[in-house]
């Protein structure tokens, strides 16, 4: 492999010894390491922050730019001086941006990817476009997004989390780059045998896995107002005042007269001179100035604004199924709203309640592979057990020179987000711990999925059409050029036809009877009792019960199959097409003798004696 | 051809609104219209396939007062509606579907039954039953 490598102007590379390259899967810097021998310091004076840049090829030493940036630190050791870089993204660190992105206001109007892109080039002065940002689309947006006396790389970090999303520099474009994680595709195999050089160990891992998972996120400031008189109200003494939520700021009002209209002055013990108040957070108690004490019967009103935090919780049924209960709680600072909370437990569930699989490949170096972090490639694996063949991500790259090799780590897990998200969300966790403290207001929202366990189905159960025939001229039909006609048909209805069925079709073409209504039996025939309470059908000894039409008119039945259901007896089970009822066996298909259009069934109680059926199901007739 | 009875995507549409919404954006089912189409009926399914006038110019009749009626025990709904010996005479009728009254009306439900022949003699009443699982 050649190589080329220039600090500010200057070709260094005759003074290389080697480097090792390293890249990394998300929103991290890029390092590089270098080794020079001494008289690289004769070409150019080392300084930190000077530009360093590299080339890699295979037919000229610039095929291929992989780095781009700044020296960080470089430390001379006898004859070797070691030089390390960080690439262009250590840009958005060294700066600082202050600016709230309302959706409301600002032209990024809450999309992810738009403020994304003017942080990295407004307050990064970096490079980044509609070609090297993913839109984020409207479906997951940021009502608010705070930028407060920060680096632009935190912020990035933000949003990337918020999306599960990658962001990363490329020096062969000069652009930053963010989009969804696994986003492109190397359309390369990598073959253990063919260009994975050596048998890689797997690993398999759910410790990271969340399926019950909770977001605490910020607190919204909410004011209240609470009212008493000392020495009548239960907590209000002259030695102080309880108050139910832990304070942020408070107004006081105090005097005999109800409502009180004094405004009184708070202080902070051994701190302020002249007050009359202070206030004790932790107990929650507005408390007299040391050695005084509130006068009995006063009238205060406290106004006070206090924390009310805004949590989420979601689960995963499929995962804690299969893999048991994986309980977490994180705290967002940047999450505004519950929407906002929603739309991140969502994104951080979908992602961590499966197991991760991970390993580190060395892979033959060579123009074609063309890896890069951030790529989901094939992978195959026929010599390991479990033999793997899936698509991985590319987590990290190490290119080193001189080597014949690369080496990547793959996988759907991203320790180093993981950890580091870990890191964060401790450190998040202690300063929102803090805060939110002794506030013993909390509220749950727990999210009830109803819709596999007990979903609410609303369908069609029969349809029956019936049609009654006019005839003769005992009727009178106003309007009705057939029996309307004055000095013909005579008032009255005797002349309308009785309503027979022309169609009955029952829901998908099954009849399932179980009691709750008497539409479907024949009145008037057998004595068995179709008890619509109980939803049972119930026979003493050889009672017989029969239904009307459940299929009329709605094509040829050849054939159907009758499944009854019984707690007790013994029955002969019998239907119709429509010429004669023929006896069946529950659940056995039945071919009629004859076929028809009128389909009907008709059961006896066989045995002398009782019994009960419950359900009485016909289907395969159409 | 093939016969069958659905309640459209549509036709949910309505329930979930109105059974989750104080204020619901749709109106319940209480109209109906016949049509001559033969398609089989599928959930997708907005309007008849070839509705016809039931009335001179008009293709929408009310259901029968004191329709739907609710078992409430057993979760199912009973809408009965009627064509007259003066309706929709002239066509062979194969389709039924239940309607709302919104500016444009939603399709509640949608059957394709055997064909009937509407003529002055003939009267049609039309029972649906839905249920709530």
């Amino acid at each position: 492999m050649l190589t080329k490598v220039r600090i500010g102007s200057v070709d260094v590379t005759s003074h290389l010894v080697k480097y090792e390259y390293e890249r990394t899967y998300g929103d991290l810097m890029s390092e590089i390491v270098f080794k020079f021998i001494t008289n690289v310091n004769a070409a150019i004076t080392l300084s930190s922050g000077q530009t360093i840049e590299v080339w890699r090829g295979w037919t000229t030493s610039e095929d291929e730019k992989i780095f781009s940036g700044y020296i960080e630190k470089y430390e001379p050791e006898g004859g070797i001086i070691t030089i390390t870089a960080l690439d262009k993204i250590w840009d958005l660190v060294r700066n600082e941006i202050t600016k709230s992105y309302d959706s409301a206001v600002d032209p990024s109007a809450g999309k992810i990817s738009e403020i994304f892109i003017d942080i990295v080039t407004t307050y990064g002065g970096l490079n980044a476009d509609a070609t090297s940002v993913q839109d984020s689309g409207t479906t997951i947006e940021l009502e608010k997004f705070v930028c407060n006396h920060t680096d632009p790389f935190e912020r990035c970090k933000a949003l990337a989390n918020a999306l599960d999303w990658q962001f990363y520099y490329r020096a062969d474009t000069d652009l930053v780059y963010f989009e969804p994680k696994g986003f492109t595709t190397n359309a390369n195999t990598l073959t253990v045998g063919t260009e994975i050089q050596k048998v890689p160990k797997w690993n398999y891992d759910i410790t990271e896995m969340i399926n019950d998972l909770t977001v605490v996120g910020a607190y919204q400031e909410v004011e209240t107002t609470e009212t008493g008189r000392i020495g009548t109200t239960l907590g209000y003494e002259t030695t102080g005042i309880d108050i139910t939520f832990e304070p942020i700021s408070v107004k006081v009002y105090a005097d005999a007269a109800n409502p009180p209209t004094t405004l009184k002055t708070g202080g902070v013990v051994d701190s302020t001179t002249t007050y009359y108040y202070y206030v004790d957070k932790v107990k929650k108690t507005i408390v007299p100035k040391p050695t005084t004490a509130f006068t009995n019967n006063d009238y205060f009103i406290v106004q006070y604004s206090y924390a009310q935090p805004i949590p989420i919780r979601q689960f995963n049924d499929t995962s804690i199924a299969s893999y048991g209960l994986f309980t977490k709680t994180i705290t967002l600072s940047d999450i505004r709203s519950v929407a906002d909370a929603e739309a991140r437990a969502t994104n951080m569930l979908a992602k961590y309640s499966t197991p991760f699989i991970y390993t580190t490949l060395r892979v033959i170096n060579n123009s074609t592979l063309d890896l890069k972090v951030g790529q989901q490639i094939p992978i195959v694996d026929n010599i390991s057990v479990p033999a793997v063949s899936q698509n991985l991500v590319i987590n990290k790259l190490r290119i080193n020179y001189p080597a014949t090799y690369d080496e990547i780590d793959v996988g759907d897990k991203y320790w180093r987000l993981a950890e580091f998200q870990s890191n964060v969300m401790e450190k998040f966790k202690r300063l929102e711990e803090q805060e939110l403290q002794n506030n013993d207001l909390l509220t749950n929202l727990i999210s009830v999925n109803n819709t596999s366990l007990s979903p609410i189905d609303v369908d069609n159960r029969y349809v029956k059409i019936t049609t009654q025939t006019m005839s003769g001229t005992n009727l009178f039909i106003l309007g009705n050029t057939s029996y309307g006609v004055l000095g013909t048909n005579r008032l009255g209805a005797t002349g309308v036809g009785a309503e027979v069925n022309h169609f009955i079709a029952q829901k998908g073409n099954v009849y399932t009877e179980t009691f709750y209504d008497t539409d479907f039996k024949e009145t008037g025939v057998g004595a068995a009792t179709w008890n619509t309470g109980a939803r049972t059908l119930t026979f003493n000894a050889f009672e017989q019960a029969r239904s009307i039409a459940i299929d009329y008119n709605n094509g040829t039945i050849t054939t159907a199959t009758m499944t009854v259901t019984s707690t007790s007896g013994t029955y002969t089970l019998q239907m119709s097409a429509g010429a004669s009822f023929q006896t069946v066996v529950s659940g056995v298909p039945f071919v009629f003798a004859t076929p028809g259009t009128d389909l009907r069934w008709r059961i006896y109680e066989a045995a002398g004696s009782t019994g009960t059926i419950t359900q009485i199901v016909i289907s395969a007739y159409h | 051809m093939a016969n069958g009875n659905v309640v459209t995507t549509t036709g949910r549409k309505i329930a979930i609104n109105r059974i989750f919404k104080a204020t619901p954006d749709y109106l319940a089912p209480s109209q109906f219209k016949v049509g001559t189409g033969t398609t089989t009926p599928v959930v997708a399914d907005t309007g008849l396939q070839t509705p016809v006038d039931i009335t001179t110019g008009v293709q929408v009749k009310d259901v029968l007062a004191g329709y739907p009626s609710l078992d409430e025990t057993n979760m199912v709904a009973t809408t009965r509606t009627t064509l007259f010996t003066t309706d929709a005479n002239g066509n062979t009728l194969t389709e039924f579907g239940l309607f709302n009254k919104d500016g444009t009306p939603k399709m509640f439900s949608h059957c394709v039954h055997t064909a009937i022949a509407k003529t002055l003699s003939v009267q049609i009443i039309y029972i649906e039953k839905d249920i709530i699982t």
